[in-house]
């Protein structure tokens, strides 16, 4: 059961939860999409990032979209990941992140493909957190299908 | 214990730092232990690849990765850290490690 009751707009029950402000969800959906199938980060990689994120924020809808596949991850996969729980875990104190920390994502990653890191992982913080804070249930199955009809087609227009 | 590689003096630490080369978040902080330890006369960091030293894992108890584990000079295990971890992490509880072996 969600804290807030769902709005009435076409969507799942995160665009729906958003939805009382149409504004913010459109742009919302329009961000997500927007670092998740653009850039030079794999959209694999990012997919890799949100799931496990998505179990230490505590999002149950986000952890329903998929379950992190760590024994299938290539190095760079690997190591993303494991920036974004360093990221996570030093939230209230970023600063606390270690430098060594950029000098081992340099030796894998372009300035730009750090960016885009940096700002997939806040994205995902905010909108994992969202769900977390709005206690959005489980997806459905058939929000489920949506979800990853929606990253195939995504990712067959990134290629 | 056995895993001592170097005879210690009382007061001395050995860390040992398990990982993988398919653990990204050993990968991560490798430069920042080392960084810790250097600032510290009195530990020796030893790395052991799991893949290679699985039975020196298994006797330490390592169920996960990266685990760092501190010993004193007489094998006795004075702490140990597992997972994402920072510099300020590994620094106080090596701090920690230092203290317990007096």
């Amino acid at each position: 059961m969600s804290r807030i009751p769902l709005s009435n707009v076409d969507g799942n029950v995160f665009f729906r939860a958003m939805g009382h402000r149409i504004e913010i969800a459109d742009e919302w959906a329009k961000l997500d999409g927007l670092i998740r199938f653009t850039g030079e980060l794999d959209p694999y990689l990012k997919e890799e990032v949100r799931r496990a994120l998505a179990l230490g924020i505590g999002c149950r809808f986000c952890s329903s979209l998929g379950d992190p596949e760590p024994h299938k991850h290539d190095k760079k996969t690997a190591l993303a990941v494991a920036f974004a729980q360093a990221m996570f875990q030093n939230i209230s104190d970023l600063h606390g992140l270690d430098d060594e920390n950029f000098e081992v994502l340099r030796s894998e990653f372009s300035t730009s493909a750090i960016v885009e890191l940096v700002c997939w992982v806040l994205f995902l913080v905010a909108a994992q957190g969202f769900g977390a804070i709005m206690k959005l249930p489980e997806a459905t199955p058939n929000e489920l299908s949506e979800y990853l009809e929606w990253r195939a087609a995504g990712q067959v227009e990134a290629a | 214990m056995t895993d001592l590689p170097i005879q210690l003096e009382r007061g001395e630490v050995t860390l040992l730092d398990f990982w993988a080369d398919w653990c990204g978040t050993c990968r991560l902080i490798d430069p920042v232990v080392k960084r810790v330890v250097g600032d510290h006369s009195g530990v020796v960091l030893k790395k052991i690849n799991v893949a290679e030293e699985k039975e020196v894992a298994d006797r330490h108890g390592v169920a996960a990765l990266p685990t760092l584990v501190f010993l004193g000079s007489d094998g006795r295990e004075l702490g140990r850290l597992s997972g994402s971890m920072t510099g300020k992490q590994i620094e106080a509880a090596l701090s920690e490690a230092l203290n317990k072996s007096y």
